[in-house]
């Protein structure tokens, strides 16, 4: 590092130091793209705008600690942009905010219901902020349901009754059980937890002015005894049996699951070859349109599966990604490069690849193609 | 042997920069070869002084003014690493400046810190990240870290953290970069490479340590720092391609787990940490313990006491300990 010849730091005042225009910029972008919006009935986000009146529920709204998350490094609460304050400028003249807080993230006390039902009666929709506490997620920070706490199920039930729209944001740092509230719920955003510079985006995505790009990294198991359950899983002996007896087998949103505001329609997939020499190389290409009227970006994520092997292997694995941004009605190419060596080898139990000839399945959204290799 | 090793390799991650005095030793010449310097300085160093660069304590136990000055006359000045606590630079320039003027050999100390999502400026959790599908804008946000952090007496993060987490009732779910092994690996290279810049030598970068190696996301039913049964062929396809693509983008540390690696602790395993990273995969930085790792050989039930833990740890490949003082 340059330790010996330069162990001197330059001393720059702290206000030199942090929080440059640039950096939050950054900071608020990264947070808008990770953001994942898991359900969208009815179109009920971005609100309209006949929307005059937003309550504003839930124990997140105001909070400036938790949205930070665990290791928030030398990050303090009081530079936290919390999600009360983006909405306050994105809905400034165009909407009120009732605001209540409703209940705690954990606890029996419910004294807040009467208040955040109050505050849903007058509104046109509600948007309801909830979540975990940063200090349920890090080291020595295990939950034996990763369903949120009664009480904030509760606080959701009561205000179901109300008839209003619930739209529910998310802020935590592990999947979510989320059978309970999925129902309830007429759009689920999740935003995990976005650092200093959320409220933005979070308020800027339910107002439609930025549309949601993310999509999961990880599965949401439908309940916890799901658990361990991801999409690159083997497959079973018996593919159809080994389900549960009293729940769905099915996760409730998996890997790669993210909604947007405009839709992407895919072309068909193409191979530059559909045999494949194992010193050679292949490409793989789709068109991809945004056929919706709103400007929105896409990730293509391309999966390889072997059906056979001399190793079983999982049902598919993901080899490649690419995200680009699509205006209304563009097209674009999306290309991934299929290098047998490193996209269909693997690795024995002493980490020596094998590259076996045989077929092969390219997938890409709901499309399959085969192709074989060869020696 | 092995001892010597451990100061070897820290030091490989120091190349050069600035000026050098005249008829000084060749280990102090900027313009002298690395590996001349490192041999140069190894023979020069007694015992103690080896030892001492392979310990890392903590400065200051919160970023306390108090504390941090009392923190300051207790650091001895031949200690390897700190874990820097203040966000001042004139601490960690004055700490340097001990470490440098009081100590017979003049070594610096290499500040860490956990810089997992930001320094101050906070962004995303990693698992967030992951979820934008975006490697520049990773890059980015840990570029944005690395320079906070360095302009705080920051020289190295413990992050990024690149565990395939399939178990989302463990905490440290948030840390990673998700379910998919390859999506890990990708992450991993775009967080090294906005942490550590184009060069390690640079003004805005710091190292990174790339953790927790390995299979620690696999503690039994989620419940943190248990037994992990990593089986051979898991253990191949789905947790080391993240850390050989780290490695090779340069990562410049790795820290070893505090999970037991289907009976051999991560901690003290000559098989991940010494045949594979150092013979196979020829990772040329070290690898420090987890807090207090070594000790938790006693618990684990793989040392008899902590001379025991130490030797294990050291003879398997770890280099430096993160503050258990054995």
């Amino acid at each position: 590092m340059g330790l010996f010849d330069q162990p001197y730091v330059v001393e720059l005042s702290e206000k030199d130091r942090y929080y440059q225009p640039e950096s939050m910029a950054i900071a608020a972008k990264l947070a808008e793209e990770s953001m994942v919006l898991l359900k969208n009935n009815n179109q009920t986000l971005p609100l309209s705008n006949d929307v005059k009146q937003i309550a504003l529920i839930g124990p997140m709204v105001k909070d400036s600690v938790n949205l930070m998350g665990s290791w928030e490094g030398q990050g303090i609460a009081s530079s936290v942009e919390a999600l009360f304050s983006g909405f306050e400028k994105e809905f400034a003249n165009k909407a009120v905010l009732n605001y209540a807080k409703g209940c705690d993230f954990e606890g029996t006390n419910e004294s807040g219901f009467e208040e955040a039902i109050v505050a849903a009666q007058k509104s046109d929709v509600i948007v309801l902020c909830m979540g975990e506490m940063k200090k349920w997620s890090g080291k020595n920070a295990t939950r034996s349901t990763i369903a949120l706490p009664a009480i904030q199920e509760k606080l959701v039930a009561a205000l179901k009754k109300t008839g209003k729209s619930i739209v529910l944001i998310l802020s935590n740092g592990r999947p979510l059980e989320l059978g309970n509230l999925e129902v309830l719920s007429d759009a689920i955003l999740e935003i995990w937890q976005p650092g200093i510079a959320g409220g933005t985006p979070v308020a800027g995505l339910v107002s439609g002015r930025l549309n949601p790009s993310g999509k999961l990294a990880i599965t949401f198991p439908l309940a916890t005894g799901q658990i361990p359950t991801y999409y690159n899983m083997r497959q079973s002996a018996r593919p159809k049996l080994g389900g549960y007896q009293d729940i769905a087998t099915e996760p409730k949103y998996w890997f790669g699951h993210g909604l947007s505001y405009t839709s992407f329609s895919y072309g068909k997939v193409m191979l530059s070859d559909s045999v494949i020499k194992k010193n050679k190389k292949i490409i793989a290409q789709v068109e991809i349109t945004n056929t919706g009227v709103r400007d929105g970006k896409e990730t293509a994520l391309w999966f390889i599966a072997d059906p056979v092997a001399s190793i079983t292997r999982p049902m598919k694995e993901l080899k490649y990604f690419e995200k680009m941004e699509l205006k209304a009605g563009e097209k674009k190419v999306f290309k991934f490069e299929i290098d047998p060596m490193r996209d269909l080898s693997f690795p024995d139990a002493n980490g020596i690849r094998h590259l076996e000839a045989g077929d092969f399945y390219l997938m890409i959204n709901n499309q399959k193609v085969k192709f074989v290799l060869v020696d | 042997m092995n001892c010597i090793k451990c100061i070897v390799l820290p030091m490989a991650l120091l190349p050069l920069m600035v000026a050098a005095q005249k008829i000084s030793p060749v280990y102090k010449d900027k313009n002298a070869p690395v590996e001349k310097r490192i041999d140069d300085l190894l023979k020069r160093m007694t015992l103690e002084e080896k030892i001492l660069q392979t310990n890392q304590w903590t400065y200051g136990k919160n970023a306390n003014a108090n504390n941090i000055e009392a923190s300051k006359k207790a650091v001895r000045p031949e200690i390897g690493s700190l874990i820097y606590r203040s966000i001042n630079p004139v601490y960690r320039n004055d700490i340097m400046r001990k470490a440098m003027e009081e100590s017979r050999l003049g070594i610096p100390v290499l500040m860490g810190f956990d810089v997992i999502h930001g320094y101050r400026t906070v962004y995303p959790i990693p698992l967030a990240q992951a979820c934008s599908w975006n490697r520049n804008l990773v890059t980015q946000a840990c570029a944005v870290a690395a320079k906070e952090s360095r302009l705080s007496g920051v020289d190295w993060t413990f992050s990024p953290m690149i565990d395939v987490a399939r178990d989302a009732r463990w905490g440290r779910v948030a840390e990673g970069y998700g379910e998919d092994s390859y999506a890990n690996a990708e992450f991993s290279v775009a967080s090294v490479k906005g942490y550590q810049g184009k060069k390690l030598s640079d003004s805005f970068s710091i190292a990174a340590c790339l953790k927790h190696y390995i299979g620690y996301s696999l503690s039994e039913g989620g419940r943190d720092y248990r037994y992990a049964d990593v089986s051979a062929q898991t253990m191949w396809e789905t947790f080391m391609p993240p850390y050989e693509a780290g490695v090779k983008a340069g990562a410049a540390t790795l820290m070893s787990g505090f999970n037991d690696i289907s009976g051999t602790p991560a901690s003290a395993n000559y098989y991940t940490l010494t045949q594979i990273l150092k013979q196979r995969w020829k990772h040329d930085g070290f690898v420090v313990s987890d807090w207090g790792s070594v000790e938790n050989l006693i618990p684990q039930g793989f040392a008899k006491d902590k001379k025991d833990a130490t030797l294990k740890s050291f003879m398997a490949g770890v280099e430096m300990d993160m503050v258990d003082n054995v």
